[in-house]
């Protein structure tokens, strides 16, 4: 009985942390389209690569892969916390 | 070739006396290229030895170091057995990245086996560990720091920690004495330190050589016009960058939120590590999106632990959690086979397609090659051993360094690889070198695979308006090796 709502407790867990991690992607997915800009100016460098032959700022890159990799554990652990806070 | 064919030019500069970092550009430590001298003098000046050691040695010291962690873990034998398969059947498995992998194992390891002799060999590997790549060295070094820094602020571990610590910096200081001994014998230490200070600061960044940025996400409007179409673009070769990015992260996420319920381990401090590792080793490749595959085998071996934990749900009665451990374990499959299917080792591809010939070619034998490719090495080693002295030097202007190997000739410039100077004074420096060094012919290959889609013509503007200006064409083999040679009027 008591290893059954143990098992219970998981999978409510398991489904809060599958809804946190939703949120976490779509507000990534919103943030990359509506507030992060969608270009940059490129830094001067002397390197003739692909970078600067399609004016990509890897600046950018590295602002959207930041984002990412906060966004996604800050709304699953929030999530959790929610969980826990509801599950006292 | 293009990676092959740098290791095997810098063992053919090493043997023609010349001196590593100072005399020709390295942007590698030194312990991937002098095992290759080691190899090539057991196995024979050819391309198999390079092979032996990049391919099946790195992978197997690779596979070696995984199988260690899935112990650790404590993995289930069959997704132990699956995620080994996995790692055999896709190239992924690098010495360079699972030599880090492998300290951070001896770590973790140390700490929790309360071994000295392990901290020892920490502080052993982690220097190795930078002589194999500054890159991951560094990272290995951070994660190092932290998880000594965690362990000696937790009371509990504190004692220990303070143990094993002076062990670690002791195998650590030992080795680099012993490196710092051999390099100034050797004399290329300072020429090291500045390569290798170069290659962290000017190879990086908008100054990266092929860079193209993080993959394009945004899909294209025919995709939606089949399910299977999108379902194909859900799951197609940029979109698993990001997947495996996106699973890191919960992998990070679930592990943190054991520690706040208290249910770690130590098997999941060696966990943390890993992922570290593969975050780090995300965010360095941030502009280099075709290295994604060296990041594979840190996302499913830290992924088969937690499939591993679940898959005891499997038997389970609960119907939900039974569910839940199958749908994880069919993903976990999944994601193997997804890979495979894109990235799948060279001997896996269709025989037809491989149109392999056994060959004697001069130092490639006994590797099997396409008739193409011996046909373009003994047509251009035959035109070398005619016009040319052994003395001569060349230069190749495109990124086949193979050449140099194969032609038994010297580079003109330190450059093997064209595109490592990507700046405008690398590129002049190069001028510089061939104007000082005049080398007989130079070679341009009309068919050289484009880094990135940027031809070598339009990376290198002022070496290309150099040969035009002071080199004509000598012949044309193949349709597509062109030799130029030095114009007499100079």
């Amino acid at each position: 009985m008591k290893k059954n709502v143990k098992e219970h407790t998981l999978f409510r867990q398991a489904v809060v942390f599958s809804v946190s991690l939703l949120v976490g992607c779509i507000v990534y997915t919103l943030s990359i389209f509506y507030i992060v800009p969608q270009s940059l100016p490129v830094p001067k460098t002397s390197a003739i690569n692909w970078l600067v032959l399609h004016k990509h700022s890897l600046t950018l890159d590295y602002i959207r892969f930041l984002l990412f990799v906060l966004l996604i554990p800050v709304s699953v652990l929030l999530g959790q916390y929610f969980f826990l806070w509801r599950k006292k | 070739m293009l990676d092959e064919g740098q290791f095997a030019a810098w063992v053919s500069h090493m043997m023609h006396g010349k001196m590593l970092y100072r005399e020709f550009y390295l942007q590698y430590g030194p312990l991937q290229v002098l095992p290759l001298l080691v190899f090539t003098k057991l196995f024979g000046v050819s391309f198999f030895s390079i092979r032996l050691y990049l391919f099946v040695f790195g992978t197997l010291f690779g596979i070696f170091a995984s199988i260690l962690v899935l112990r650790f873990f404590k993995v289930n034998q069959i997704i132990m057995v699956l995620t080994v398969i996995f790692l055999v059947l896709i190239p992924g498995v690098h010495i360079r990245h699972w030599i880090g992998i492998f300290t951070l194992y001896l770590l973790a390891f140390s700490f929790s086996a309360k071994r000295e002799k392990t901290a020892f060999a920490t502080g052993v590997f982690l220097a190795l560990t930078f002589l194999e790549s500054a890159e991951v060295g560094i990272f290995t070094f951070i994660l190092v720091a932290c998880f000594s820094g965690c362990k000696f602020f937790y009371k509990k571990t504190r004692k220990i920690t303070v143990h094993l610590i002076p062990f670690l910096l002791s195998g650590l200081a030992i080795s680099c004495l012993s490196f710092i001994v051999f390099a100034v014998q050797q004399g290329w230490l300072l020429s090291y330190l500045k390569t290798t200070l170069d290659v962290l600061t000017s190879l990086s960044g908008v100054n990266l050589p092929n860079g193209q940025g993080l993959p394009n996400i945004v899909p294209t409007v025919q995709v939606f016009s089949t399910p299977l179409g999108f379902v194909k673009f859900l799951f197609s070769r940029p979109l698993l960058f990001y997947w495996s990015l996106l699973l890191l992260l919960i992998f990070f996420s679930i592990t943190v939120i054991r520690y706040i319920e208290k249910r770690t381990t130590e098997k999941d401090d060696m966990l943390l590590l890993l992922i570290g590792f593969g975050l780090l080793s995300y965010a360095s490749i941030i502009g280099r999106s075709g290295h994604y595959m060296l990041l594979f085998p840190i996302v499913l071996v830290s992924g088969s632990y937690f499939i591993s934990l679940s898959y005891q749900y499997v038997l389970n009665n609960k119907k939900e959690m039974k569910i839940l451990s199958i749908f994880f374990f069919v993903c976990f499959l999944l994601y193997g086979l997804r890979h495979a299917a894109i990235f799948r080792q060279d001997f896996l591809r269709g025989f037809q397609q491989r149109q392999l010939v056994n060959t004697t070619t001069f130092r490639v034998a006994p590797l099997a090659i396409s008739e193409k490719q011996s046909s373009d090495i003994t047509r251009i080693q035959a035109f070398m051993n005619t016009h040319a002295k052994s003395s001569d030097v060349i230069y190749v202007f495109n990124n086949i360094p193979a050449l140099y190997f194969l032609l038994d000739r010297e580079n003109a410039t330190r450059y093997d690889l064209p595109l490592l100077a990507s700046s405008k004074e690398k590129r002049l420096e190069i001028v510089s070198s061939l104007e000082k060094n005049k080398p007989k012919f130079i070679i341009e290959d009309k068919e050289a695979w484009a880094v990135d889609g940027i031809s070598d013509r339009q990376r290198m503007p002022e070496v290309i308006s150099y040969i035009v200006q002071n080199y004509k064409k000598k012949n044309v083999l193949n349709n597509h090796l062109i030799i130029y040679e030095r114009s007499e009027k100079r």
